[in-house]
This record gives structure tokens, sequence and C-alpha cells, in this order.
């Protein structure tokens, strides 16, 4: 439905700040070259959030640019460029009283004229693309017409990433995709993630807690602490001490007495 | 973590059962229930009707309220349920093919009157065929419940309509908070202000006796109701999936159906029941001024003085309410 490959980000100067007087971010800059499985790492609060809701217009910078393929992010572009954005949600997104096939098929929203989405009516060819993105997601046929409710959490973040993944947009953003799956399922849902992003050569953008799937699935790893970056490099640069570093030796020695 | 704690448990204050506030706000409502009691004589209400019961109980005595409901029932009783037409009135009358049990009755009826040319009284005596049909009001009485029942149908499916609409253009979420949301709102606490028998009593001017009236009033004033619901539901629902769908650029229309609708559609069902069933009610309530349904037929009948009929009617309303609370209960059940 899109041109292969990836979408070029780039951050230049990007500060937020909130009216409550949090700085989220203060003066970020970076370039991710296309097609990068590009990993941010941090503790809560530190601006992870903020910098993914910034690149699809869910917050606005307080400071500085941001361009995607070099079209700026601005209220006049964002309607086309969130055409070539999906986003894969921590708490998934989805309507959970409607159906997974509706769920996924709203993906295609921004292509689909208003009246044909009232109705309801989608063209075959986008209910095949549902259809092929729920299978390779590991979906069952028969879940199609069941509501999200009813499958599991792994499952319900399945369903959210075929729906980014309908119009195969160049750039996916995830943040904290498997903040509530067990382990097992996290390495599975990431994998998904990957291997999709890979068949259309998509960037993606993915904040994260876990520094081994970090390391294991990433291109690049950027960390932020308190808005700023604290580190930007290969996965295999990122050493104990500088996860330590991160995280604060506090919050490393409170997560070890408290296994999670 | 618990251990660590140095307070002791013994040191834990709960708030006080009673406090010097509480005891002030409830001596304000005492105040306030005592000052309204005198207003609507609540004190002459519970004297009457003591009085009524001691008379009712002991059959003895004289009271004002005992005697208005038994001249009530009296007059209520006994049921109309006939109709009597005179076969004169009736075209193309047929004798062979009268309406099942039905009887034609021959009344022979002497009148009095003055003749001025000779300054006597002279009676003159008539004879009238009446065709009488044993079940007829009922018939008609039916038939009237039935408009109602159509009436208090298209005066929901009228509020559908014009809530819809509002509800959307209500709804912070999808609107944002600006002058269409003020205006929204403002539209649908004017249509809930207006009771439909005040606006019935307008639009029977405008539109004339019947159903038209009825159905119009019903509908703007559950539109006023099922606007807020709408809006206010639409405001409460889940923001997380608005959110994910406003970041794929979904416009509010296609927000509004596929990141709200879907979620709310149980409460919606749910407050459209709600008015459908309060339409009925209120259907007959608004045919007393003229708005078509059973309620026109209970007030042409009750200012003819023509009891019997009114009971009929009374009987016929309590039966079809207590059907439709059954039929809507397991409608609910069914849908929800």
């Amino acid at each position: 439905m899109r041109s292969d490959g990836g979408a070029r980000v780039i951050f230049d100067n990007l500060s937020k700040a909130f009216p409550d007087g949090t700085q989220a971010l203060s003066s970020v800059s970076l370039h991710i070259e296309a097609g990068t499985f590009c990993v941010l790492l941090g503790p809560s609060g530190s601006g992870k959030s903020t910098l993914l809701r910034c690149i699809n217009g869910l917050e606005t910078p307080s400071d500085g640019h941001i361009y995607i393929n070099d079209v700026e992010v601005l209220p006049t572009t964002l309607k086309d460029l969130r055409r070539g954005i999906g986003t894969v949600h921590q708490h998934f997104g989805l309507v959970n009283r409607d159906t997974v096939a509706n769920n996924v098929l709203a993906g295609a929203l921004p292509e689909t004229s208003t009246w044909r989405a009232i109705l309801g009516w989608f063209p075959r060819k986008l209910q095949e693309r549902v259809a092929s993105l729920l299978q390779s997601a590991g979906l069952e046929p028969s879940q199609l017409n069941r509501r999200v409710s009813e499958l599991s959490g792994g499952q319900q973040q399945r369903v959210g990433i075929a729906r980014a993944f309908m119009l195969s947009p160049p750039l996916i953003l995830a943040d904290e995709p498997i903040a509530s799956l067990d382990p097992k399922l996290s390495h599975e849902i990431l994998s998904l993630i990957a291997r999709q992003a890979a068949t259309v050569g998509a960037t993606v953008l993915c904040s994260l807690h876990q520094v081994d799937l970090a390391k294991a699935f990433a291109d690049r790893i950027i960390a932020l602490d308190q808005g700023r970056v604290v580190f930007d490099g290969a996965p295999q640069d990122l050493t104990e001490e500088k996860v330590a570093q991160i995280y604060g030796s506090k919050a490393l020695e409170h997560d070890k007495a408290i296994p999670s | 973590m618990m251990q660590t704690n140095p307070a002791k448990a013994s040191s834990w204050v709960f708030r006080p059962l009673l406090t010097g506030k509480l005891l002030v706000w409830a001596l304000l409502a005492i105040l306030v229930l005592a000052w309204s009691g005198k207003a609507t004589q609540m004190d002459r209400a519970l004297a009457l009707t003591g009085q009524a019961i001691g008379v009712g109980v002991t059959g003895k005595g004289d009271s004002q309220v005992a005697n208005g409901f038994g001249q009530i029932a009296r007059s209520l009783w006994p049921l109309q349920l006939e109709t009597r037409t005179p076969i004169a009135q009736i075209e193309h009358f047929r004798a062979d093919r009268l309406p099942p049990f039905s009887r034609v009755e021959h009344r022979k009826s002497t009148t009095q009157s003055h003749d001025p040319s000779t300054g006597k009284y002279v009676k003159t005596t008539q004879s009238a065929s009446e065709l009488v049909v044993p079940y007829g009001y009922v018939v008609t009485v039916l038939g009237k419940l039935i408009e109602t029942l159509q009436i208090a149908l298209w005066g929901t499916i009228l509020s559908l309509l014009i809530s819809i609409p509002l509800g959307f253009f209500g709804a912070r979420n999808l609107m944002g908070d600006g002058i269409v949301v003020a205006a929204a709102r403002t539209f649908v606490s004017f249509f809930r202000a207006v009771p439909e028998l005040v606006s019935a009593l307008f639009l029977v001017v405008a539109y004339g006796f019947g159903p038209i009236a009825g159905v119009i009033a019903l509908g703007l004033h559950g539109a006023g109701f099922l606007g807020k619901f709408f809006a206010d539901d639409s405001e409460n629902a889940d923001p997380k999936p608005q959110e994910a769908l406003r970041a794929l650029g979904a416009n509010r229309l296609k927000l509004a159906r596929y990141a709200v609708l879907p979620q709310v559609m149980p409460q919606f069902t749910a407050y459209t029941l709600y008015i459908l069933d309060r339409n009925i009610r209120m259907a007959t309530v608004i045919g007393l001024v003229g708005a078509g349904g059973i309620g026109q037929e209970l007030k042409g009948r009750f200012d003819l003085y023509a009891y019997g009929h009114v009971a009929t009617i009374l009987i016929a309303i309590f039966l079809m309410v207590l059907l439709i609370d059954q039929l809507s209960v397991k409608l609910r059940r069914k849908l929800l």
C-alpha cells in the first residue's frame, strides 16, 4: 500500500515542559536512520513516552523541531504524517467491547472515506489485509469476530500490532508495548514487531524497561534520564555500569529486592 | 516495609462518627423540612388520612376523604363495555351482517313537549333502533391504546434523531471545549427543562388536536434527556482507544464511530429503552391536553361525566403499563 522503506526521524533541540512545571524533555537532538530498530530506555518519568508522543502529535513540543523524512511535524502536516505512523500502545488502546476485526480495520480509517467508515463497509482488499496481518500475528480465524475483551493480554497486543501495521507505515512507535506481559510473551511480541517492521523496512522507536530485551532486539539504544540523552550507542556498548548509571544505583537495588 | 514503620497502631486516628459540622447541617435540614411541611399542609394530610382510616375501620363517623373516595368508586361502577349506535347513523347498515355477538335493540322513548299552538303538553313516542355491540367500547379503547403506543414509539424515534447529533456535538472528548459544545448543551438543557405536558399544550395549538403534537412533545423532551446522557457517556468512555485512533489520523466522526460508540452502546440502549418506557406512560398523560391517544379519550369522557367509560380506560391503562413493564424487563435482559 505504501512504498517500502523506513522513515528517517530527526529531533532537533527538542524540549517539552508541562504546565505543572515538569521538564519532560530538555534539548534532545537525535538523528535516527531509516530502518533502525531503536530502543528507548530510562526510568519512569525520564521522558520516553513524551518523546514518542511528540512524534505523532499527541503532545506539542515547547521548543525545537521534529522532522520525519524531512517533513516537519506541525499541526498543518500532522494529518498526512499520521498516516505514515503506526503506534503500538502500552495499554493496547483497543475497544474491548468491539470485535477483533473492527479494531484492526480501524487502522485503515485514514484511508477510508468517512461514510464508508460509518457504515462499516470496508473494501475487500482491506479485509484481506486484516486477515493476513492477524494470521502472521498468530491469531485464529475463529477469533476474528470475537470481542477483544475475550482475548488474553498477549493476544490483545497482537491485535494492537496488526492495527498499527494496517497501512504498512514507514515508522512504528511502540510505547512500552510489553509493560503488562510476562517475559515469554514479551519476547514474542517484540519479535512480532521486529518481524512486521522488517517486511517493509520500517523504522521502529520502542520504549522498554527491560535492558536484556533491549539488547536482544535493538540496533541502537538511546537512554533518557530526566529528559536528557544519557546514552546513545550500539547494544554491545551498554555495559552494566552504564545501566546502573541510567537507572541510578538505588533503583537497581530496589529491582533486585523485589523480583518482577 | 511494615516492620520498619515507627508509628504505633494505636496512634492512628479515625474520623469521628458525629461532628459539629454534621449537627449543624442536621439542624438546618430539620428547619427546612418543618417550614416546607407546613407550606405543603403535611400536618393536615396526616390528620385527614388518619380520620379516613378511622372511619374505614370502625364504620362510624364522617370523613371528607372517605366520602370522596366512596363517591368516585360509586360513579366508576359499572364499567362501560358496550357501545350503542343508532342505526340511522350507520351508513349501509345490514341487519344480516352484524358484528359477532351483537344485537339490534328497539327502544321506544317518550318525550314530552309543549305545543305552543294548543298550550298543552304533548307526549310523542319515538321508536329508535340501536346496534348494541357488547364489547364495542373495549375495542375503541384498545385502538386508542395502540395509538398511544405508536405515539410513544415515534416520540422515541424523534428524540433519537435529535439527540444523536446533539450528543455528538455536546461531547467535549469529540468536539473540544468550545462554542459548539456550549451551544449543543444549552439546546439539550432547554429541551429537558420544558415538560412535555407544557410543550404539548402549545403544540396542540400549532398542529391541532391529535397525535402529531404528542409525538413532537415527547420527542423534544426525550431528546433533552438522551442528548445529555449520550454526551456524558461519550466523555466518560475509556480515552485510550480514542487516543490510539487520534494518533492514527482518524477524524471526529470516525473516532465517534470506532472508539466511542462500541464502548457506550450498552448505556445508549439502556437509556433509549428507559425513554421508550417513560414515553409510553407520558403519552397517556399528554393526551389529556389533546395530544392524541388514550389520554385524549379519557379527558373527553371525563368532561362528559361518563365515569363508566373512564373506569374502563383506567383499567386498560393499568393493564398496559403492567404488560409493558414485564416486556421491558425481558427486552433489557436480551439486549444488555
